[in-house]
């Protein structure tokens, strides 16, 4: 279970990660539009670290708690 | 009194109290190697969570930051991006590494290969991988903490004696509280950095833009150029997608085997702290934000600062903020200094004597002269540091760009320890060898670059073919040895 929940999570943040770079991140390069008066391509790098922060929170509270005290 | 005898006396203080936290600190450690290298392994999450994040906040971050954001605008965001991913790979590879360093006494980074392959060379070639990473960066460190106290007494002090005074504090409370002095005075600087970057980033913009937005949008109109991905090179002109992407990968494949964050996992009390303080880690980034906001609210309102990485000292100065303001901005960058330096000066004098000096000249050594040999080679490999960053003889630029390329040839390496059976002796030290040495000549060669690729990535590619062809060449090891550290 925790082997095959590790390798799903892998694949999410091999997937967050190349988000972050090419060929994804000049999808979103351009400044416009603004977002809470942030450049756009600043508030798609904030997005991802929200992202990668919520999905290893959850993924550790529902998945991988009951492990190693 | 004169403004720079305020904020010296600010800096001092500062300095006196991290003294007073670092060496109250290790009252309760035990006296072996184990109480000064890995805390006796009990270390809380608060702790974990600011030594791991303090270090992030190094002069790089703290001085570069704005600068990277002041010269090469939306190229910062990587430093973001980088900060959020790189610690992500622990997650996976840190409780298995937490296990095995319990299980087997491990406090180095070095220890569990040299255990994994019965090789005492994997364990000299890492020590010596490391410690040509750690002296440029400990170097750095140096140089920016003598730098601020030039820049307190508005030049009466040279940049030789600030680094002196600096690391004079550190290496007493490194030599005296081993891991637990680093551990509370990066907790103390961490949350006086926090506090000053989110105070000086949300009040320059206000201050000289009227607010955040205004600033970008000021930006955007003005140089679009600097906030369109992926930013500016160190040039100025448009950065290439090779560089920025590469920049990123290189930064996350060596984050977290860095052997002074690396072995800060045998430091946690238990797995759950160690998968907590992972999982908040990449808060830090949001921390980062803040300082990339200076840099940011300098574009338009000091243009032409050189080099750019004074962009906070200048902006800092020219407003004439309050000497204890001016004062606090100055402990914070000494702060940033020293919660990188204290961390990696203590992880090499560890590095040195366990996986160098014990493992090539003498085997046979009691835990209590190991400790004392451990915080002289702290002294020394302070003190050659220093002497590195005094004299401007040595150019660090070559060194440092090999550093992050050098520590991350050991990602493979670990990869191969505790997911691939197959691996061998001769395969992990052969990749490791061809890994840095491709970086070098990537480095060396400029005919060689492409699309300003990071020369680490050809490194890594080459390390890991060689890695699988020489293993495959070479005969297994013991099966029931190795799923010691596959299963664990």
């Amino acid at each position: 279970m925790h082997s095959t929940g590790l390798r799903a999570l892998a694949i999410v943040f091999a997937a967050i990660f190349v988000a972050t770079m090419w060929p994804v991140y000049p999808l979103v390069r351009q400044v416009h539009p603004f977002v809470f008066g942030l450049p756009f391509p600043l508030v798609y790098v904030l997005g991802l670290t929200l992202l990668s922060f919520i999905v290893l929170l959850l993924f550790d509270r529902y998945v991988h708690q009951d492990d190693d005290p | 009194m004169t403004a720079w005898v305020t904020v010296l006396l600010v800096t001092v203080v500062y300095l006196g109290l991290t003294l007073a936290v670092g060496l109250f600190s290790g009252r309760t450690m035990s006296s072996g190697t184990e109480g000064y290298v890995a805390g006796d392994r009990r270390m809380g999450f608060f702790v974990l969570y600011f030594v791991l994040g303090a270090s992030i906040f190094s002069a790089f971050a703290f001085l570069g930051g704005p600068g990277w954001a002041y010269s090469r605008g939306a190229a910062a965001f990587y430093i973001i991006s980088y900060t959020s991913l790189g610690l992500v790979p622990m997650y996976f590879f840190g409780p298995r590494v937490a296990r095995l360093g319990r299980q087997f006494g491990y406090v180095t980074q070095a220890q569990l290969f040299r255990h994994r392959y019965h090789s005492r060379h994997i364990s000299a070639l890492l020590a010596v991988i490391s410690l040509t990473a750690f002296v440029p960066y400990l170097t750095l460190q140096m140089q920016g903490a003598g730098y601020v106290f030039s820049i307190v007494t508005e030049g009466r002090m040279p940049m030789w004696a600030g680094a002196g005074i600096t690391y004079g504090v550190v290496l007493l409370y490194v030599f005296r509280s081993g891991v637990m002095g680093v551990a509370w005075t990066n907790t103390f600087q961490g949350i006086l950095m926090l506090g000053l970057a989110g105070g000086l980033g949300l009040y320059l913009p206000h201050a000289l833009h009227g607010g955040i937005g205004p600033m970008f949008i000021r930006i955007a109109d003005t140089a679009p150029n600097m906030l369109t991905a992926p930013g500016l090179n160190a040039a100025g002109d448009p950065w290439t997608w090779g560089g920025y992407s590469s920049a990123i990968a290189i930064s996350v494949f060596g984050f977290s085997v860095w052997p002074h964050y690396f072995m800060k996992i045998y430091t946690a009390e238990s797995i759950a702290t160690l998968r907590k303080t992972i999982i908040f880690y990449p808060t830090f980034a949001f921390f980062v934000l803040p300082i990339l906001f200076i840099g940011f609210s300098g574009v338009l309102a000091f243009p032409d600062v050189t080099p750019a990485d004074t962009i906070l000292p200048t902006i800092v100065t020219s407003l004439g903020l309050p000497a204890i303001v001016v004062g606090l901005f100055c402990a914070g960058a000494l702060a940033a200094s020293m919660s990188s330096g204290d961390a990696i000066v203590h992880a090499a004098g560890s590095v040195l004597i366990k996986d160098g000096y014990r493992v090539l000249v003498r085997s046979s050594v009691t835990d209590a002269d190991e400790t004392r040999m451990i915080r002289w080679a702290v002294v020394g490999i302070g003190g050659i540091a220093y002497y590195v960053a005094i004299s401007s003889e040595i150019s660090l630029v070559l060194l440092l760009l090999l550093s992050y390329g050098f520590i991350a040839q050991i990602f493979p390496a670990l990869i191969a320890a505790l997911c691939w059976r197959r691996s061998t002796p001769a395969g992990v030290i052969a990749g490791l060898a061809v890994g840095c040495l491709a970086t070098i000549i990537w480095n060396l060669a400029p005919a060689l670059q492409w699309q300003q690729i990071h020369p680490g990535i050809w490194g890594l590619a080459a390390n890991t073919a060689v890695l699988i062809a020489v293993s495959f060449a070479t005969r297994p090891m013991n099966p029931a040895h190795v799923d010691e550290f596959v299963t664990a």
